[in-house]
C-alpha cells in the first residue's frame, strides 16, 4: 500500500523558461526510504515541492493513500502528515526554535495569546523523543547549522510525520552529524513513516535507501531497489557519463614556491564556539592547504579572515607579505585573489543581475567604455568563462533564476577563470552534482600546478582528502595539523570531534 | 512644581495621539514592508472622526476613524501586492492623496477647505493633558502592543519579516501577514488621527503636523524593537512638550525647538550605524 502517489506530473516554471517536470510518476510506500537522485536541474527539488503542497503541478494528480487530493499550501500537505525539510535553512532567525516549530500551530491560552511555556514544553518533547537536545528557547541566529537543521527536522516531524521529505540533508552537515541524521532516518522507516530522500550522494544512498529513482531532465530514467546497484554504478547512473574512478590524481612534483597567504597568531572573538584562537596558518604557491571544520567550530570565522571580509582581533594576515587590509580591493580581488564563499547568494552573487554580468563582473575596469557598451566582447567573455564550468542556457537571464548548483557554477566560472595566485575555496563541492563538482576539484588542482595557492575551506572531509596537500582541522577555534597516514578518516573524526584517542 | 506637571500632562498629550501610530509603524516594520504612509493615514482618521462624529457623535466617529482608515491601509497594501507596486511609492502617493481628499470632501460636507469646528467632538478633559479620546488612543496602541507581543499575530509577523520561506513551511501566506499588518497599522493612525481631532474638536488641514514621520523616526530610534519604540514615543513625547513650554520662555525660532528631537535622532541612527559598522569589523 503506497502512502503518496504521484502520477504524470508536469511542471513549467515560465521565468526560466524550463520543464522542470515532464510527465513523472512517482510512489512511496510506508516503511520506505525512497532516494530520488538525479543531476543539478532534474527536477528533484520541483517534485519535493510538489509533493510537500508549496507548488501546485501543471496537470497530473496527487495520491494519498489512494485518495486523489489536491494541495492548495503546505498546511495541507502537513495535515496528512507529510513534513518537509529544504535544502537551505528556511528558519526566522530571529525567532526562538520552539517558536519556528509552532508557528501556524501555536497553542493559545487566555483566549488570543501564545501559550509560550507550552510551545516550549512541546518542543522539548518532541525534541527528546527523537534525541535532540536543542534548547527550545535558543534564538535560532545563536545555533550552529546543525542545531538548526535539528529544529528543521522537528517542525518536519511536528505534525504527524508519516512522511518526511528531505532535500539534500547533508550538504550542510559533517561526518559525524550526517550519520546521527541516518540513525534517525532508520529509526522513522523503522517505525512505519515514508521517507523520500533527494540527494546527488551515492555513498549515502547506498547505504541508506531501499528503493532509488533517477531524474534527469524532468523525466523518470530508472527506478529499482537499492540492493542491485553498488556505489560505482549508482554514481555513473546520476551523472551519465562519469567514470567512477579516484579523482585523486596525485601530481608529481610541483616546487613548493613563496608563501602567498600567512595568517599569524590570528583570534577573532565575539562568535561564541566559532570565535578564533591564536590560529597559524601559511599557504605557500603550488599546494592546496585544506581545513576541515564541523558546523559552528570557526570555519566561518576563518573564511571571513582570509578573504579579508573582517579583520582580526589580534594577529597578522598577509597576502605575498603586504597586510591583507592594506591591499586595494580592486587589486586584489582582479589580480591576485580568487575567492568562493560559502554564502553564494549574498556574497558571491548579485542576484538580481544577469548570469553573464555576474560572469564578468571582476573584470568590469578592463572593457572600455565603448566596448562595454556594445556588450559584445563582456558577452563572449562570459559565454567562454560559463562554458568552461558547463553552465548553459544562460543567455538573458538573471542569476535569482537559477537553481542553487548553476548559481555555484557561476561564481566558479567567474572566479577560477583567471590565474589567481591565492584561491580561497570555501565549501566550494557544497550543492553540485558529481559532474560538476569533480570539475570543480579538477580546476582547483590545475590550479595549484600552475603554481596558484589554494586554501580551501571544507565541512566535507571528503573534499580534503581527494585534493589536499596538507591538512588541518578545526575544532573550537583552533587548528589542529592532520598527519596524512593510513587512518586518515579516524584521524580527521577524531581532530574534528575533539576526541582524543 | 506646576512647571513638572504641565510638562508631564503636555507629555501625555502628545503621546496619545503618537503611541497608536508608531506601534501600527513597528507592526508594518516586522513584516519587512515599512507603511511610511503614516502620516496620509492619520489625516484620514482624523478626517473620518470629524465628518462621521459630526452626524453619529463621537463615539461612533471613533470607531469609523479606526475602521475607515484601517481599510484604506489595508486597500492601499493590496494595491501595491496585487499591482506589484513598490510600497514605498504606493506609501508616497497615499501621503500626497490623502490631504487632497479630505480637502474635496471637506468641501462639499462642511463648505470649507479650512478649519471645520464640529460642535460636540471636543474630548473632555478627565485629567490636565488627558482627554477622553487619549484613553482611547493609549487603549488601542495597549492593545496592538499585546497582539505583537504575546499573540501568533506578533510572531508570525516578525517570522515574515525575517524569512517569507518560514511561514511557506507553515502552510501561512506571506502576503496575508503583510495585509494584516497594513491593517493594523491603519487601525492604530486612525486612533491617532480620531485623537488629534477629538483634542481640538475640529478638522484642520495637515493637523498631523508631521507625527506619521515622528512615529517612523520613532521606531527607527527603538532599534525596531516594541520596548524600544515605546520608550522612543514617550522620550519624544518628552520632549516636544518640554520644547513647546520653552517656546515661551526662550527667544529662540519655535522651529528650531521643535525640531530638536529629530536631531537628537539623527544622532543616535548615526551613531548606532557607526557601532554596527565596528562590530562588523569593517
Amino acid at each position: 500500500m503506497n502512502i503518496v502517489r504521484l502520477a504524470s506530473i508536469r511542471k513549467y516554471y515560465r521565468s526560466s523558461a524550463a520543464q522542470a517536470l515532464d510527465g513523472v510518476d512517482f510512489e512511496l510506500e510506508s516503511g520506505e526510504i525512497h532516494a530520488v537522485v538525479g543531476e543539478n536541474g532534474a527536477g528533484k527539488s520541483t517534485l519535493a515541492r510538489i509533493l510537500c503542497g508549496f507548488e501546485r503541478p501543471d496537470s497530473g494528480a496527487v495520491y494519498v493513500k489512494g485518495a486523489p487530493t489536491s494541495f492548495s499550501s503546505h498546511r495541507d500537505a502537513e495535515r496528512v502528515g507529510i513534513g518537509f525539510v529544504p535544502q537551505y535553512s528556511m528558519l526566522a532567525t530571529g525567532l526562538t526554535a520552539a517558536e519556528n516549530v509552532a508557528i501556524g500551530h501555536e497553542p493559545r491560552c487566555f483566549g488570543p495569546f501564545t501559550d509560550r511555556r507550552r510551545a516550549s514544553y512541546e518542543f522539548s518533547l518532541l525534541a527528546d523523543r527523537y534525541g535532540f537536545t536543542v534548547d527550545p528557547d535558543a534564538i535560532v541566529a545563536s545555533l550552529s547549522s546543525a542545531e538548526r537543521r535539528e529544529v528543521e527536522i522537528l517542525r518536519a516531524l511536528a505534525r504527524g510525520g508519516s512522511v518526511l521529505v528531505l532535500d539534500e540533508p547533508t550538504s550542510i552537515l559533517g561526518e559525524k552529524e550526517a550519520a546521527s541524521l541516518f540513525t534517525l532516518v532508520r529509526r522513522l522507516r523503522d517505525s512505519g513513516a515514508g521517507i523520500v530522500y533527494i540527494s546527488h550522494r551515492a555513498g549515502e544512498i547506498v547505504n541508506l535507501a531501499d528503493r532509488v529513482t533517477v531524474l534527469r531532465s524532468g523525466v523518470v530514467e530508472r527506478s529499482f531497489a537499492a540492493a542491485d546497484v553498488d556505489e560505482c554504478e549508482l554514481a555513473g547512473l546520476i551523472v551519465s557519463g562519469t567514470a567512477c574512478v579516484d579523482p585523486n590524481a596525485r601530481r608529481a612534483g610541483v616546487a613548493l614556491g613563496e608563501p602567498v597567504l600567512t595568517i599569524r597568531g590570528v583570534s577573532l572573538g565575539g562568535r561564541g564556539s566559532g570565535s578564533l584562537h591564536r590560529v597559524d596558518l601559511t599557504v605557500r604557491s603550488g599546494e592546496i592547504v585544506s581545513v576541515v571544520a564541523l558546523g559552528g567550530n570557526g570555519l566561518e570565522s576563518l573564511e571571513d579572515i582570509a578573504a579579508g571580509v573582517v579583520g582580526p582581533d589580534e594577529g597578522d594576515v598577509l597576502v605575498k607579505g603586504r597586510p591583507l587590509a592594506k591591499w586595494p580591493r580592486r587589486e586584489l580581488r582582479s589580480r591576485v585573489m580568487a575567492y568562493l564563499p560559502t554564502d553564494r547568494e549574498n556574497r558571491g552573487l548579485s542576484p538580481k543581475a544577469s548570469v553573464a554580468m555576474n560572469a564578468v563582473a571582476g573584470r568590469l575596469f578592463d572593457y572600455s567604455f565603448a566596448e562595454f557598451a556594445a556588450g559584445s566582447s563582456p558577452l563572449t567573455d562570459a559565454g567562454r568563462m560559463l562554458g568552461e564550468f558547463g553552465v548553459a542556457n544562460w543567455k538573458g537571464r538573471r542569476v535569482d533564476t537559477l537553481s542553487g548548483g548553476n548559481r555555484q557554477r557561476v561564481v566558479a566560472s567567474r572566479e577560477l577563470s583567471g590565474d589567481a595566485e591565492l584561491v580561497v575555496a570555501a565549501n566550494p563541492a557544497q550543492g553540485l552534482d558529481r559532474g560538476s563538482r569533480s570539475r570543480l576539484l579538477s580546476r582547483l588542482a590545475a590550479m595549484r600546478d600552475s603554481g596558484s595557492a589554494v586554501l580551501l575551506l571544507s565541512s566535507d572531509p571528503d573534499d580534503a582528502a581527494e585534493l589536499a596537500d596538507r591538512s588541518f582541522a578545526l575544532y573550537r577555534g583552533r587548528l589542529t595539523p592532520i598527519e596524512r597516514t593510513g587512518s586518515f578518516d579516524a584521524a580527521f573524526s577524531e581532530a574534528l570531534t575533539g576526541a582524543k584517542p | 512644581m506646576s512647571a513638572l506637571v504641565s510638562l508631564l500632562a503636555g507629555s501625555l498629550a502628545f503621546m496619545a495621539p503618537l503611541a497608536p501610530a508608531a506601534v501600527g509603524g513597528l507592526v508594518t516594520e516586522y513584516v519587512g514592508a515599512l507603511n511610511i504612509a503614516l502620516e496620509g493615514f492619520i489625516l484620514i482618521g482624523a478626517f473620518s472622526y470629524a465628518a462621521v462624529g459630526a452626524v453619529a457623535g463621537p463615539v461612533v466617529g471613533f470607531g469609523a476613524a479606526l475602521a475607515i482608515t484601517a481599510v484604506a491601509a489595508a486597500g492601499a497594501d493590496l494595491f501595491s501586492r496585487k499591482a506589484k507596486a513598490d510600497p514605498f511609492v504606493v506609501g508616497l502617493g497615499v501621503n500626497m492623496l490623502a490631504p487632497a481628499a479630505a480637502s474635496i470632501v471637506s468641501q462639499s460636507l462642511f463648505a470649507t477647505k479650512g478649519v471645520a469646528a464640529v460642535a460636540g467632538l471636543q474630548s473632555t478633559l478627565v485629567l490636565p493633558g488627558l482627554r477622553i479620546s487619549d484613553i482611547a488612543a493609549f487603549a488601542v496602541a495597549a492593545a496592538i502592543i499585546l497582539a505583537i507581543a504575546a499573540t501568533p499575530f506578533g510572531t508570525r509577523s516578525r517570522a515574515a519579516g525575517m524569512s517569507p520561506d518560514s511561514l511557506a513551511m507553515a502552510g501561512l501566506d506571506y502576503g496575508k501577514a503583510r495585509g494584516a499588518a497594513h491593517l493594523v497599522s491603519g487601525l492604530a493612525c486612525g486612533a491617532t488621527g480620531a485623537a488629534l481631532a477629538a483634542s481640538v474638536g475640529a478638522w484642520v488641514p495637515n493637523m498631523s503636523a508631521g507625527r506619521g514621520w515622528i512615529a517612523l523616526v520613532a521606531v527607527y530610534l527603538g532599534g525596531k524593537r516594541l520596548g524600544g519604540t515605546v520608550a522612543a514615543v514617550a522620550l519624544f513625547s518628552v520632549m516636544l512638550s518640554a520644547a513647546a513650554s520653552a517656546q515661551a520662555v526662550v527667544e529662540l525660532p519655535a522651529e528650531l525647538l521643535l525640531s530638536i528631537p529629530y536631531f537628537i535622532a539623527a544622532l543616535v541612527v548615526i551613531v548606532g550605524a557607526r557601532r554596527t559598522a565596528r562590530r562588523r569589523g569593517t
